[in-house]
């Protein structure tokens, strides 16, 4: 089976590497990385990964507004997106919500369950 | 107009009093008995009581110093007056004993109105001052209310800020050092005891750390509370389903006294089962050998003025309204008196050996607030604790 392309965008760069190595050991992903919005769009838009993570507070676009972008291009659309950050109040995730994404996960999350939610939004397309 | 009242056995010294103030339009009443001038003056309370000295059985210094200790009576205005002689040594009596003032009879019509109109006009301005006291201390007491509420406002606000600011600055090197932990689950030799024991303690102590930023985040939400009238049993009930993994194995009886077809409540029914769990979690930390919780559910018309009943205007509760009460009580190790005062001040913990922060009870204190309820403890060190939360009863229409 093919492995899953996931872009995750992240301005913690720590981060975004640590959680590529550890989808990469524990899944069967290939994990490619932005540091910040306006790449995460550049490289959703052309490389069409079959998931996005998503960080809300970065610099310059946010993760609201690189979902709104992601969600008006038709080339980026359909692209299942998990917002992963470390605001947990309920007007985030219901504008999260709002501009469509597919779950909203807390930082910090454990590895093995980022796999699992990711492999659960990704299972349809399986079947 | 003010309503005088005479007393004098002598009907001529009646008379000749009585119609000089009728004269000049005041309302007399004219009593002759001495303990009927007591009962009229509790009952009636005249503004002047105007009394001879020459009353048989109890004579006018008698009656004014009754009067005086009558907590009802005690702030009546007296004025005494007398047909004998020696008037300076009766004056002296007349003061002694509470009177504002004395007249020595016969004397001119002139002397007793002007006297009496004295007497009238003092005790009217001591009674306004009374009154602009009592609504300053009211007005007084009102502002301190509101500055400790702001002040906790203010707080609580501060700590909100605090806390979403932490909140985002903490978690982010926490995600780092959980990812980290988990690379290293992946990578490192997990089969060493040492190995993964490291590593869970440093899973466990990132879990901790985000614990207190989502806790930290809770308590300072005063947010809305969405009130619907509810069946507090069942609350307990799910509550109590909600706690029941952390009961297992440790010999915990559950007794429940609930009253049935009790009223229902007006609650937010998600906060209130987040403070009866808070409750009950406390309880079931305090058994470690095991023990007995007592949850009891009742009406009651609160008749003692306690905490937060009845005595100021911003009580959530007033005398004799009726409330829904319940109490959860253990058998546990209890809490000091010390500590008891202590329960519901922010980061004050009594468990630090199993890492609590210390901050659920002012949570669950913030919480009942909000429900215009109470909450308290208390407790004796070996025998229990036991936690009353008392709450609104929901009107009757609108019942789910």
């Amino acid at each position: 089976m093919n492995k899953k392309n996931i872009l995750i965008i992240d301005d913690e760069k720590d981060f975004c590497l640590l959680v590529k190595k550890n989808l990469e050991l524990i899944g069967d992903f290939k994990v490619d990385v932005a540091f910040n919005g306006e790449e995460g769009i550049k490289k959703a838009t052309n490389n069409q990964p079959d998931l996005i993570l998503l960080d809300i507070i970065m610099p310059e676009l946010d993760g609201f507004a690189v979902l709104a972008k992601l969600k008006e291009n038709r080339k980026t659309l359909a692209i299942p997106v998990l917002m992963l950050s470390a605001k947990e109040d309920i007007e985030s995730k219901l504008k999260a919500a709002e501009l469509y994404d597919d779950a909203y996960i807390i930082k910090p999350v454990e590895a093995s369950e980022l796999k699992a939610r990711i492999e659960r939004v990704l299972k349809p397309k399986y079947s | 107009m003010s309503e005088i009242l005479i007393a004098a056995n002598d009907i001529c010294h009646l008379d000749s009093v009585s119609n000089t103030l009728e004269l000049r339009g005041y309302d007399v009443i004219r009593e002759r008995d001495a303990k009927k001038v007591l009962e009229i003056a509790q009952n009636r309370k005249p503004s002047l009581i105007i009394l001879d000295t020459d009353i048989p059985e109890i004579n006018g210094y008698e009656i004014a110093k009754l009067l005086k200790s009558n907590p009802i009576t005690k702030d009546m205005s007296i004025l005494i007056f007398s047909a004998k002689e020696k008037s300076r040594e009766m004056f002296k009596k007349a003061l002694e004993v509470g009177a504002e003032d004395f007249i020595n009879i016969p004397t001119t019509d002139e002397e007793i109105f002007l006297r009496v109109k004295v007497c009238l006009d003092r005790k009217k301005y001591i009674d306004e001052l009374k009154n602009t006291d009592l609504a300053m201390r009211a007005a007084f007491d009102k502002i301190k209310e509101t500055q400790a509420q702001l002040i906790q406002a203010e707080k609580l606000n501060a700590i909100g800020q605090l806390a979403s600011g932490v909140a985002h600055e903490v978690r982010n090197p926490l995600a780092i050092a959980l990812q980290s932990a988990n690379y290293l689950e992946q990578t490192l030799p997990i089969e060493k005891k040492d190995v993964s024991e490291t590593l869970n303690l440093l899973k466990s102590s990132i879990k901790k750390a985000s614990d207190i930023i989502t806790l930290l985040l809770d308590f300072s939400k005063t947010g809305n509370i969405n009130l619907q009238p509810k069946d507090i049993n069942s609350i307990l009930e799910s509550s109590l389903e909600l706690v029941q993994h952390r009961m297992k194995f440790k010999n915990i009886k559950i007794t429940k006294e609930f009253k049935t077809d009790i009223a229902k409540v007006l609650v937010d029914k998600n906060r209130i089962e987040q403070v009866f769990v808070d409750v009950l979690l406390n309880s079931i930390e305090a058994m470690p050998k095991g023990g007995e919780i007592i949850i009891r559910t009742f009406e009651e018309q609160l008749e003692k003025p306690e905490n937060g009943i009845g005595r100021r205007t911003e009580d959530h509760f007033a005398l004799g309204e009726k409330a829904v009460r319940v109490e959860i009580e253990d058998t546990g190790v209890g809490i000091s008196e010390e500590d008891l005062k202590r329960m519901f001040e922010p980061f004050f913990t009594r468990k630090n050996a199993t890492g609590g922060i210390g901050l659920g009870l002012v949570v669950s204190r913030n919480i009942i607030n909000l429900h215009h309820g109470l909450i308290s403890v208390t407790s004796k060190i070996d025998k229990g604790t036991k936690v009353t939360v008392t709450l609104k009863i929901a009107k009757e229409e609108g019942n789910e």
